[in-house]
């Protein structure tokens, strides 16, 4: 059975710049796939190379089979997009947006309002189909994108930082849509910024760096990278000016990282550094409030991998 | 195969999909009413008031005027605004052909020249008593006109810039010249060699010559010519359209304008990690840019 992508030597120069660098992976149907990066690391590049919005230099991309260049229409027709940010046309109403997106794709006009129905139905929006999009808040205008990019019934849907900027409720929301999208037999290519959500999401993640992939695997096994790396986090009853540098000065501890309340201390040897960090407390008088030990962490990963 | 039928059919579909949605988005906008009605409709009654001049002589040049600035208008208004919005990408991933998208563009300013142009003509004929003893020519010449300055806009359109006014600026370079060398104030009849030559390579010429010949004020050229001319600077523009949208996306993606690629920020690294030394970033390559160049060793 063919894949759903298949990127072999995808390479993208703008000008002088190398933006994409002989890129390759492949995505298994019915995967989540996610695709992570810096900025300018060359994540939307390849996104816009694997959805036909531009051409690559040199290599190819296949889609569900179809070549991206050679076969654009019939890729297209299995690609759902969803750009970053809510490209909603805000002068139409919620039906007339879907309508539309289903008309660019060429879906007969009762299919049509059929899908459209069944879709603003599932994303909850079907109560609001009369009202105009620009009137909608930005989880619903979200949520509007990635009905307009389902109506053709896609095979791969391309979703770039689905979440970005959108409050607790409105981002659980989409990703609860993501995952039954997936279970409905929908790939999912998921570009984002967001460790936590790669991690909870994706099958397989992949690492792009300056253009090139630094990695791809499960979440789980990226994580193995950084094995070595684990971490204390630990939060006082109170922050006495010196606690960070009699925290970096513990036996063990190779960093310290304050995360709001917390300190976060990076160890090779936990056990040793819990026995410190009470050693510190009862000495100095502090409460520990809380007490957690934590492996690596996909955003570890990330940042191993980017060189940050 | 398309869902809906053979390419074609999805093509013609989706640019009558694309005029409607246009036309509903736009035609009410600010930017399009101004520079699409008010700004060809004051600006001829400032030539026109207080000069008397019968209303059969005025309606065509009001009609040819208000034609090309309403229908140029919607494709420099929408297509940058698309950009800006990245509405155009949902465009440019659909299974459809770039002409489609830009047929698409030219309807919706078509129609909206259609409905704008047919005002003067109501009023001139309504309410002011003036004849036209040719009304189909008339018609013909709305429609024909209405097509050619919709490709004319969505031609300028191409330039690649996210802002609707930088290519109505642009434009206006170009169609404000052409009122004063068309006819459309002063009868060509009188003007000097120089201008009579001018008046070749600009559309409104045959356009407004059409309109006098549909009012029946006499035209330079027969109808035939001025459709002939009015379709040829169509296909004219449409061609050229074609090319410099896909010649100047290339070029603003190659030179920054249009890329889409934000600034550098990678989160920094917390203490206590170092760089995998299996998996550190890529050698810059002497020479090389950020992402090495492709000239490079």
């Amino acid at each position: 059975m063919e894949k759903a992508i298949e990127a072999e030597g995808l390479t993208k120069y703008y000008g002088p710049l190398l933006a994409v660098d002989h890129v390759s992976f492949s995505v298994e149907r019915g995967e989540i796939f996610g695709f992570l990066g810096p900025n300018g690391a060359g994540k939307t590049t390849t996104v816009r190379m694997l959805t036909g919005l531009t051409d690559p230099t040199s290599g190819t991309a296949r889609v569900a089979g179809h070549d991206v260049v050679r076969e654009h229409r019939a890729a297209k027709m299995v690609i759902g997009l969803v750009p970053e940010g809510s490209n909603v046309y805000a002068e139409l109403s919620v039906w007339d947006n879907v309508m539309f997106s289903g008309e660019i794709h060429g879906v007969p006009r009762e299919e049509r309002k059929r899908r459209a129905k069944e879709i603003l139905e599932m994303f909850e929006l079907y109560g609001r189909r009369k009202q105009k999009a620009g009137k909608l808040s930005k989880g619903l205008k979200r949520r509007l994108s990635i009905a307009m990019a389902l109506v053709h019934d896609p095979e791969v849907l391309f979703l770039d930082e689905p979440t970005s900027g959108l409050d607790v409720q409105a981002a659980r929301l989409v990703k609860r849509i993501v995952r039954e999208l997936n279970d409905n037999g929908t790939t999912i290519f998921l570009t984002t910024h967001n460790m936590d959500e790669a991690n909870t999401l994706c099958h397989r993640v992949a690492v792009i760096n300056r253009g090139r992939i630094a990695a791809i695997d499960t979440p789980e096994r990226l994580k193995m990278i950084v094995e070595k790396t684990h971490s204390v986090v630990v939060s006082f009853s109170s922050r006495p000016s010196w606690l960070r540098r009699r925290l970096e000065g513990l036996p063990s501890v190779e960093g310290v990282l304050e995360e709001g309340d917390k300190f976060r201390l990076y160890t090779g040897d936990p056990p040793t550094v819990l026995e410190a960090v009470f050693e510190l407390a009862r000495a100095e008088g502090l409460r520990i409030l809380s007490l957690n030990t934590s492996g690596p962490t996909l955003e570890d990963v990330f940042v191993r991998l980017t060189g940050g | 195969m398309p869902v809906g039928g053979s390419h074609v059919r999805l093509d013609f579909m989706a640019a009558w999909a694309i005029a409607k949605k246009d036309l509903k988005s736009y035609y009410a906008r600010p930017g399009a009413v101004m520079f699409g009605i008010m700004f060809p409709l004051f600006m001829f009654l400032s030539f026109i008031v207080g000069r008397n001049i019968p209303v059969e002589q005025a309606l065509p040049g009001l009609t040819s005027m208000v034609v090309m600035f309403s229908a140029s208008s919607i494709g420099p208004f929408s297509i940058p605004l698309e950009r800006r919005l990245k509405t155009f990408d949902r465009l440019l991933s659909a299974p459809i052909s770039f002409h489609a998208i830009l047929a698409g563009k030219v309807f919706a300013g078509a129609l909206y020249g259609l409905a704008v142009g047919a005002v003067p003509v109501a009023v001139g004929t309504l309410a002011l008593g003036a004849e036209v003893p040719s009304p189909g020519l008339l018609i013909l010449d709305l429609a024909v006109s209405s097509a050619c300055f919709a490709a004319m806009g969505v031609m300028f359109a191409s330039f690649p810039t996210e802002n609707p006014g930088n290519v109505t600026i642009a434009m206006n370079f170009v169609r404000l010249p052409m009122l004063f060398v068309s006819g459309v104030f002063v009868p060509l009849s009188g003007a000097s060699l120089a201008v009579r030559l001018a008046s070749l390579v600009s559309p409104l010429t045959y356009s407004n010559d059409l309109a006098r010949v549909s009012y029946g004020v006499g035209g330079m050229m027969s109808a035939v010519l001025d459709v002939a001319g009015l379709l040829a600077f169509a296909a004219v523009f449409v061609a050229l359209g074609a090319v410099l949208h896909r010649r100047l996306r290339e070029w603003a993606e190659a030179s920054g304008a249009l890329r889409p690629v934000g600034p550098l920020s990678p989160p920094s690294r917390p203490p206590g990690l170092k760089p995998d030394a299996n998996l550190q970033r890529r050698p810059r390559r002497s020479g090389a840019g950020q992402y090495g160049s492709r000239g490079a060793p």
